[in-house]
């Protein structure tokens, strides 16, 4: 089926859940230096995940779907100044 | 003797023809109280912009003193005053006084949290976010919602930033976009991450082009907004109000009322200062180990870290709570634990 991650078309599988797009966007990030060096040194990417607007808690991407045409968007963390 | 409507058209008037504000708009901002919370990268260039554009009244409260790494991007601040160790609400205070002497400028040497963000906040008409740690923006938050007041999130690190306007009485709010805070020193900062020195520039241009749109009366944009100069991308993002949210929705002001904020505590007979979690909380020493790695020298030995900066010295036990060393002044202590933990 056909969503879209951040404003971009992207095929996903059918009965797919967040999770799925959350490794997606791992692996299409991951030789972005900024979330690299994120990723390496806090094992984590910190990004911010929103399904239709709605910011999803990482306890539940495992068991919020996705459906066709659904608006995915990744944020990306932003606590300095 | 020019009257005060050719002053104001002599002054602002690049403002006065801008069909978006004229005269009538310059008034209203000549009018106008902001509080600016934290004068850092984004602060300083912040109240820079504002004091330009004639914003009446600017309440500037910063924790920290002006450092020779904040040079690198801090607008407003030089070498005499890092030479000085001019606390930086003073130091922008100073300087913006020479840029614009027809409004007033009120700078407070304090560290902002929910014993005395009601005090600073309660004559304005919007508060802007110019914090480096998380924490404070949630107490933020909390007080603007509280007391209906707008207020402009902005956050940057690496080649990124974020702003959000906050508009209390529709939402959605900061904790619609991150419903929980970060553990203590599991978030990138500005000092272990880097920035680029023209990303809190660029943020703090859009967090100002908000406060003067919502305090003429216009409407600030909806959403979150994202940059990254670097690839040269900008991303408007529709945020809902989260149905539960517990700041706007159920008003709930955790961070503001019930003490879901860090303690810090200097102990006694010793130049240290130790920083407690809000609540229990377990560190991973080596992810954070690899993170300060880049800012200083450290060593683990598993039950506690051990950091050495120019700046300072921290211990860090896994339970989350911080020892500075050889600093008793509490406002530094945490600008140091929210440099290099972020929180």
């Amino acid at each position: 089926m056909k969503i879209r991650i951040n404003n971009r078309e992207q095929e996903i599988s059918d009965q797919a859940s967040l999770i799925e797009v959350v490794r997606l966007v791992r692996s299409t990030t991951a030789d972005d230096p900024m979330l690299k060096a994120i990723r390496q040194r806090t094992g984590d990417d910190h990004i911010s995940y929103l399904v239709n607007g709605k910011v999803v808690a990482p306890q539940e991407y495992e068991t919020t779907p996705v459906k066709e045409g659904d608006e995915v968007r990744w944020i990306h963390p932003a606590f300095g100044g | 003797m020019p009257n005060a409507k050719d002053a104001i058209d002599a002054r602002y008037s690049r403002h006065c023809r801008l069909p978006e504000l004229g005269r009538g708009g310059q008034e209203r901002l000549l009018s106008s109280r902001i509080l600016i919370v934290g004068c850092g990268a984004l602060g300083a260039a912040i109240a820079s912009l504002a004091a330009r554009a004639g914003v009446g009244s600017l309440r500037i409260v910063d924790r920290d003193f002006v450092d020779l790494g904040n040079l690198q991007r801090q607008a407003l601040f030089d070498e005499d005053d890092v030479a000085e160790r001019l606390p930086k609400a003073e130091a922008a205070r100073r300087k913006l006084a020479r840029i614009n002497s027809g409004i007033a400028i009120e700078a407070i040497v304090a560290d902002a949290g929910p014993d005395n963000i009601e005090e600073f906040i309660r004559d304005v008409d919007l508060v802007l976010d110019g914090t480096d740690n998380a924490e404070t923006r949630y107490v933020i938050n909390d007080a603007c919602l509280k007391r209906g007041i707008p207020w402009i999130y902005g956050g940057v690190v690496g080649v990124r930033g974020l702003v959000m306007s906050i508009m209390p009485a529709a939402g959605p709010c900061f904790r619609c976009l991150y419903p929980e805070p970060p553990a203590p020193g599991n978030m990138p900062t500005c000092d272990t991450l880097g920035v680029l020195a023209t990303v809190p520039s660029l943020v703090a241009a859009l967090q100002t082009t908000e406060a003067l749109k919502i305090l003429t009366g216009a409407t600030p944009a909806p959403g979150v907004l994202t940059v990254d100069p670097w690839q040269m991308q900008f991303q408007a993002i529709d945020l809902k109000r989260r149905d539960d949210c517990p700041a706007c929705v159920r008003r709930e002001y955790a961070f503001l009322d019930q003490g879901r904020t860090s303690r810090a505590l200097r102990l006694c007979g010793r130049d240290m200062v130790q920083i407690s979690p809000p609540e229990p909380t377990h560190i991973d020493l080596e992810a954070l180990q690899r993170t300060l790695a880049a800012a200083g020298r450290v060593s683990n030995n598993g039950y506690l870290l051990e950091f050495m900066a120019d700046d300072c010295e921290l211990v860090v036990f896994r339970d989350g709570r911080v020892l500075v060393k050889r600093i008793s002044d509490l406002s530094v202590a945490r600008a140091i634990y929210a440099r290099y933990l972020g929180a």
